[in-house]
C-alpha cells in the first residue's frame, strides 16, 4: 500500500536530539524579541490568509513557468486593436479550456509578501531644520541604468535621509553628529497595505504600496502612488493618491515620469460580461476609477494565463496618468533603459499532453520580449520577440546601439543539457546576431554590459567569468573566459577598467557556498580579464546583496563599498565597509549591529536589512532602531539616532 | 500536571511533523531546520494560541507551509538550490518516497497533507486555503503521476 510505504519511509527522516535541542533553545530566545520589528525580507511572516497565494507562488518554482496552452506558443500570435468583449471572449475561452485541465494559472505572482500590522505612534521631534545643509556628494541608488532611477526603501537627497519601513515613513536629518529624526510619519492603511519602496523627485516623496486582498477575489489587490510634498520635511503633506490594479512588480522613473508596472490577476470565475472592471486592468486617479480602454490591451488569440502585466505613466507632479499598457500575460523581468521598456515574460509551450509533469523539473522554455517606447511618460508598444532561454534578472537585458542584448540560460531536463546563450534582437525584437551553446552544462549567475563589451559569469564546475564583443551585433563573439572558483551575483562596473564582483566562494569539490566575496576584475584588456583581487568577506553567510543589487551601497567616486549581512554561526549581524585601495580590498568598518544598537537579546535575522547610505563625509546606517552615525574620515560612531 | 502546551511540549509532540512536511516541500534538512524552526518562533508568538492539539497541529502546519513558502520564493533560494539536483540521500532509499518528492511541489503538498498528516480533502483545503474540489483533483492527478512510477503499488 502506498500510504504504509509512504509513512515508513518518511518516519525515517528526523532529525537528531542535539539539533532538536538547538532548534528549541533558539526559538525559546527568540521569544524576548519584541515582536513589533519583524523583518520584511525574511521567511517569518505569515498571512494565513494569504496561504492560496503561497500555493499558486510555490508551484510556480516548481513547476518554473509551466502555464498550461493548448496550442503552441508559436502559434499564439499577438492581437492588438481589441474590443472588451474580444478581451471578455479569451478570458471565458481560456477558463474553459482551464477548467478540463485544472491547471494553476498566476504562475508570474510576484513575490507576496505578506502581512504584519502593528500599531505605530507618531513622536515628530522638534526639528531644528536650520542645521541641516545639503552634502555635496551623497549616496544614490545603485542603479542599473544612468539617469533611470528605481525605487528603493532608503533614498537621500544629501540633507534628509528617507527611509520607508513596514508603514512608518522616517525623515532624519543627516548632519553628522547634530543628525536627529525629524518626522516619523504613521501610513495608516488597511492591514493588507504593504508600503513597498519610494522615489525622491524634486520637492516629493513618492511612495509605493500594494493593498493585497488575499480572499479569494485577489483580483482587488491594487497598487498605490502616495506622493507627499516633502518641502517642508518635519510635516509632509499628501498631495495625491493613485492607483493601479495589481500587485506591485516594480518601477523606473525616467525624465520625472514614473512608470509603475504591476501584475493584476484576474479571477476567471467573477468576471461579468456588462462590467469591464472585473475583467481589465483600472486605474484610480483623484478618486476617480477608469478602466484601460481596450486599446490599451494586448492578449495572445490563445491567452495561457489570466494575468495582465500593466504599466502606467505618471507625472508625480501633477498626480496624473498619462498613457497606460496592459498585456495579458505575465512578466518575470522588467528592463528600463530610458528610452523603452523591456518586459520579458516566458510564456511557455505546454506540449499538448500531462507528461511534463513526469520530470521532476519539466523544461523551462523561452523568453517572450515585448518593447515599448517610452516618452515623457507616454508608453507605445512597438515590437514582441522571442529569446531563447530563460533570463536570470534585469542586468541580462541591455540596450546598445539599438539593439537590444539578453544573457540566458536554456535549460535542459538534465544539468548536463543546460548551456548559455548571448541573443542580439534588433529595433524589431528579431533576432540579428547570437552566441549559442557557451558553457555546456553550466548557468548563468550575473551579467553587466560595459560599452561594447558584455561580461557574464556562470556557475556549476567550471566558473568562467566570460567577455564577450557586442560591438558587432550581428556577430558578437566570445572573446575571453577566465576560470575561477565560485561565482559573482552581481557584477558592478567600478570606475574606468574594473569590474567588482559580489558573490560566494565555493568547495570545489561539493559546490558548498563557504562564504561571501569580493573581487575585483581588472577589464583593461577586454580579452584578458584578470582577477586582480579578491577578499573573502569572513563571519558573514548571508546578505542580501547577493539577491538585490539596491541592498549595496556603492559609489566609486567615494570608494565606498557597504552592505549588512549576518552571520548564522556567530548569530549576529553585521555591516561592514569595504574600499579599494592599490589594488587591495581594505576594510573600513566591521559593524556588530547587535551590539551597536544595543540589542543583543533581538534576534539577528532582524538586522539583516540594515542599509547604509553616505552624505558627505558621513555614514548612517539604518534600520528600524534609528540611525548609526559614523564619520567617513577616521570611521568612528559619531551619533545615534533612535527612532 | 504538565503543561501540554507549554513550548516545550508543544515542540516535542509536533517537530518531527513539522520537519517532515517542511522537508517534503524543499526537500533539503537545512533549509527543512530552518523552518522548523522559524515555524516555532512564529507559532510562539502568536497571540490567541489554539488550546486544543487539533487546532494546534493545523496551525503549526499552515504556518509550516508559509515559512516554505518565504523561502522557496526567495532568490537565494532559487539561485542556490538547483531543484533537478537538490534531492539528499535519505530518500534514495525509498522509491516511494523518491517518487513523491518529484512531483511539483502543489502534488507533493497534498500527497503529503492527506497521506501523512491524515487530513482529509475538506481540512486540507482550509489549510491550504484552497477550494475543496481543487485540492481533490490534485490528489487525483498526483495519484495519477504516482501510480506511472511505482508501478503495481495500490492506493
Amino acid at each position: 500500500m502506498f500510504e504504509d510505504d509512504y509513512k515508513k519511509a518518511f518516519d525515517n527522516i528526523s532529525i537528531d536530539n542535539e539539533t532538536k535541542e538547538r532548534i528549541l533553545s533558539n526559538i525559546k530566545d527568540s521569544k524576548k524579541f519584541d515582536e513589533k520589528h519583524t523583518n520584511r525580507a525574511l521567511p517569518y511572516r505569515i498571512s494565513f490568509a494569504a496561504v492560496a497565494v503561497a500555493a499558486i507562488v510555490l508551484c510556480s518554482i516548481f513547476i518554473p513557468k509551466t502555464s498550461v496552452n493548448i496550442k503552441k506558443a508559436g502559434k499564439n500570435e499577438t492581437v492588438n486593436n481589441l474590443t472588451y468583449a474580444d478581451i471578455f471572449n479569451n478570458l471565458k475561452e481560456y477558463r474553459t479550456k482551464q477548467k478540463l485541465i485544472e491547471v494553476f494559472d498566476g504562475y508570474m505572482v510576484d513575490e507576496y509578501v505578506t502581512d504584519d500590522n502593528y500599531g505605530s505612534k507618531t513622536s515628530t521631534s522638534p526639528a531644528d531644520l536650520e542645521s541641516a545643509t545639503t552634502a555635496e556628494e551623497y549616496s544614490h541608488t545603485n542603479i542599473q541604468v544612468e539617469n533611470v532611477d528605481e525605487a528603493d526603501v532608503i533614498k537621500t537627497d544629501g540633507k534628509y535621509i528617507y527611509y520607508l519601513y513596514e508603514d512608518t515613513f522616517y525623515i532624519v536629518s543627516s548632519s553628522g553628529e547634530k543628525s536627529e529624526l525629524i518626522s516619523k510619519i504613521p501610513l495608516a492603511g488597511s492591514s493588507n497595505e504593504q508600503y513597498r519602496e519610494m522615489y525622491l523627485y524634486k520637492n516629493l516623496a513618492v511612495l509605493i504600496s500594494s493593498n493585497y486582498d488575499y480572499s479569494y477575489k485577489y483580483s482587488k489587490t491594487e497598487t498605490k502612488l502616495s506622493v507627499f510634498d516633502i518641502t517642508n520635511p518635519a510635516a509632509p503633506v499628501k498631495k495625491h493618491i493613485i492607483k493601479q490594479s495589481g500587485g506591485y512588480k516594480t518601477s523606473r522613473m525616467a525624465d520625472g515620469k514614473l512608470y509603475l508596472i504591476t501584475l493584476h490577476d484576474i479571477v476567471l470565475d467573477n468576471i461579468d460580461k456588462e462590467k469591464p472592471e472585473t475583467f481589465v486592468p483600472t486605474f484610480n486617479v483623484e478618486n476617480r476609477t477608469k478602466c484601460a480602454s481596450a486599446d490599451s490591451i494586448m492578449s495572445y488569440k490563445n491567452i495561457c494565463n489570466s494575468s495582465y502585466t500593466v504599466i502606467g505613466g505618471f507625472d508625480v507632479e501633477s498626480g496624473t496618468l498619462i498613457s497606460n499598457r496592459s498585456i495579458l500575460g505575465g512578466s518575470d523581468i522588467i528592463y528600463c533603459s530610458g528610452k523603452n521598456i523591456i518586459i520579458a515574460g516566458s510564456n511557455d509551450v505546454y506540449n499538448g499532453s500531462f507528461s511534463v509533469f513526469d520530470t521532476a523539473l519539466p523544461v523551462q522554455n523561452d523568453t517572450q520580449v515585448y518593447r515599448f517606447e517610452i516618452e515623457n511618460g507616454n508608453i507605445n508598444y512597438k515590437a514582441k520577440g522571442e529569446v531563447t532561454g530563460v533570463l536570470e534578472d534585469q542586468f541580462a537585458i541591455n540596450e546598445h546601439k539599438g539593439n537590444f542584448f539578453f544573457v540566458s540560460t536554456k535549460y535542459g531536463s538534465k544539468t548536463s543539457e543546460q548551456y548559455s546563450l548571448l541573443t542580439v534582437l534588433d529595433k524589431d525584437l528579431k533576432q540579428i546576431g547570437k552566441i549559442d551553446k557557451i558553457a555546456q552544462g553550466e548557468r548563468v549567475y550575473s551579467t553587466q554590459y560595459i560599452g561594447d563589451t558584455c561580461f557574464f559569469v556562470t556557475f556549476r564546475q567550471h566558473d568562467p567569468l566570460f567577455s564577450a564583443d557586442i560591438s558587432d551585433p550581428e556577430n558578437p563573439k566570445i572573446i575571453g573566459e577566465l576560470k575561477l572558483p565560485g561565482f559573482s551575483e552581481y557584477m558592478y562596473p567600478y570606475g574606468e577598467n574594473m569590474l567588482l564582483g559580489l558573490g560566494c566562494d565555493t568547495n570545489v569539490t561539493t559546490l558548498a557556498i563557504e562564504n561571501l566575496k569580493l573581487s575585483m576584475f581588472d577589464i583593461s584588456d577586454k580579452t584578458n580579464v584578470i582577477e586582480k583581487s579578491k577578499t573573502a568577506i569572513l563571519g558573514m553567510e548571508s546578505s542580501p546583496a547577493l539577491y538585490s543589487h539596491k541592498a549595496v551601497m556603492l559609489d566609486v567616486k567615494k570608494n565606498l563599498i557597504g552592505f549588512a549581512g549576518i552571520s548564522y554561526e556567530k548569530r549576529n549581524a553585521y555591516f561592514k565597509v569595504y574600499s579599494f585601495e592599490n589594488g587591495e580590498f581594505v576594510n573600513k568598518l566591521d559593524i556588530n549591529l547587535l551590539e551597536t544598537f544595543n540589542k543583543t537579546n533581538d534576534y539577528y535575522c532582524y538586522f539583516e536589512n540594515s542599509r547604509g547610505v553616505y552624505s558627505g563625509d558621513y555614514l548612517y546606517i539604518v534600520n528600524p532602531y534609528g540611525t548609526l552615525v559614523y564619520s567617513l574620515t577616521d570611521y568612528t560612531l559619531k551619533e545615534t539616532v533612535k527612532f | 500536571m504538565e503543561d501540554i502546551f507549554s513550548p516545550d511540549a508543544v515542540f516535542n509532540e509536533y517537530s518531527d511533523m513539522v520537519y517532515r512536511l517542511a522537508f517534503a516541500r524543499v526537500k533539503n534538512k537545512y533549509d527543512a531546520e530552518d523552518i522548523l524552526q522559524e515555524t516555532f518562533v512564529r507559532f510562539m508568538k502568536c497571540k490567541n494560541k489554539p488550546t486544543d492539539s487539533e487546532h494546534t497541529k493545523a496551525l503549526l502546519i499552515k504556518i509550516t507551509v508559509n515559512c516554505s513558502k518565504s523561502l522557496l520564493t526567495s532568490a537565494w533560494f532559487k539561485k542556490t538550490a538547483p531543484i533537478d539536483e537538490n534531492i539528499p540521500y535519505e530518500m534514495k532509499e525509498s522509491d516511494t518516497l523518491s517518487a513523491v518528492l518529484s512531483l511539483p511541489l502543489k502534488y507533493r503538498t497534498v500527497i503529503h497533507l492527506h497521506y501523512y498528516c491524515g487530513f482529509s480533502v475538506n481540512e486540507i483545503s482550509d489549510i491550504l486555503s484552497s477550494k475543496p474540489s481543487t485540492v481533490k483533483s490534485r490528489l487525483l492527478r498526483a495519484r495519477g503521476l504516482l501510480k506511472n512510477k511505482l508501478e503495481g503499488v495500490e492506493f
